[in-house]
């Protein structure tokens, strides 16, 4: 009866032993996966930060010509209209009165 | 006696002008005469009408130049108002005066005087010498001080941004320096406009010919102002540039 007692007890420290063992494996897992999805969201995150930081950049880069853009046309334009100014200037020198005396 | 033949010899001579003299005179026939005088006439009308017809062809050319400069007069922003007035009037005046003298040579009959009259188309008013130049030298003047007033209005701005960009830490040596060269360039074409105006509004048609230089001293000034602009036009392209450089510099992440 004793050695049935002690054979019952060894079979239950076992059993006992495997079940820790499979617990452990499970959270080990558990908390690998945790890491690889902390660790996979961290990765995207910081791609995504320098995708926009280069938008950014881009969009400042666009800004500062839109900022000037239609100041620059403006004086283009009337550096133009200058241009015609000086040559009817140019013209109007050129042109000598009419001899009207006879 | 030889007074006696010298008399005899004066009354002979008397005699004989007096017989043949009507005699020459009967030697062009009348009707011939006539024709002459008719051509003669005919082609006196002629000129006069050749002459009228070119007095009134360039009296309307020049109405025409000057009723343009009017209108250009209008759009000028950096005359005062009393000078644009004054300059308006005048100009104004000129037209009346060349529609009043078209309407004097249209009746003139006397050659003499349509000429002088016609000749003072051009002496009198010199339209052409003196009024149209000087109208498009303030017209031009006017727009460089315009243009002028843009590039000084950008340069605050990118004054600003330059400065922004030294805050943070940038080099902006070469952007200043692009900037100050820009600012002496729209000072220089504003002090040659305004140099410009001052010259060239007081002139008048009677001086001419020897206001002509200042005429052509104000084109030379204009050429010069003309190029301060672009040269500060350019200047302000490459401030964008730079600054455009620095910010994508900035913002590039570097590589480790």
């Amino acid at each position: 009866m004793l050695k049935l007692l002690v054979m019952y007890e060894s079979d239950f420290n076992q059993s006992q032993t495997s079940k820790s063992k499979k617990w452990s494996v499970v959270i080990l897992t558990i908390i690998v996966i945790i890491i690889l999805i902390v660790g996979g969201f961290f990765l995207y995150r910081s791609a995504n930060s320098n995708k926009e930081t280069k938008t950014s950049s881009n969009t400042q880069s666009t800004s500062i010509s839109g900022e000037f853009s239609s100041d620059m046309q403006k004086v283009d334009s009337d550096l133009k209209g200058l241009e015609t100014d000086i040559n009817n200037v140019d013209k109007g020198l050129n042109d000598q009165e009419t001899d009207l005396s006879d | 006696m030889r007074t006696t033949n010298k008399i005899v010899l004066i009354i002979v001579s008397i005699v004989l002008i007096g017989v043949f003299a009507p005699v020459s005179s009967f030697a062009v026939p009348n009707s011939l005469k006539a024709a002459d005088q008719k051509q003669a006439s005919r082609s006196a009308t002629i000129r006069i009408e050749n002459l009228k017809s070119r007095a009134a062809h360039e009296i309307d050319r020049r109405i025409a130049a000057l009723n343009l400069v009017i209108t250009r007069i209008k759009t000028f922003k950096h005359l005062t108002a009393e000078n644009k007035t004054a300059l308006e009037t005048s100009v104004k005046t000129e037209i009346s005066n060349l529609k009043a003298l078209g309407a004097k040579i249209a009746a003139d009959t006397d050659i003499a005087t349509l000429k002088a009259d016609v000749k003072s188309i051009a002496d009198s008013y010199r339209v052409f010498a003196i009024f149209i130049p000087k109208i498009h030298l303030l017209a031009a003047s006017d727009r460089m001080l315009n243009i002028a007033d843009e590039l000084s209005s950008l340069a605050d701005k990118l004054q600003i941004k330059i400065q922004s960009a030294k805050t943070s830490g940038k080099n902006v040596a070469n952007l200043e320096e692009l900037l100050t060269d820009m600012k002496n360039k729209i000072a220089d074409a504003k002090s040659l406009a305004s140099q410009i105006q001052s010259t060239v509004t007081p002139l008048a048609p009677d001086g001419y010919p020897g206001n002509r230089s200042t005429l052509l001293s104000g084109r030379s000034m204009l050429r010069t102002g003309h190029t301060d602009l672009i040269e500060a036009h350019h200047d302000a392209q490459s401030i964008i540039q730079g600054l455009k450089t620095l910010q994508t510099s900035s913002s590039t992440p570097s590589a480790h």
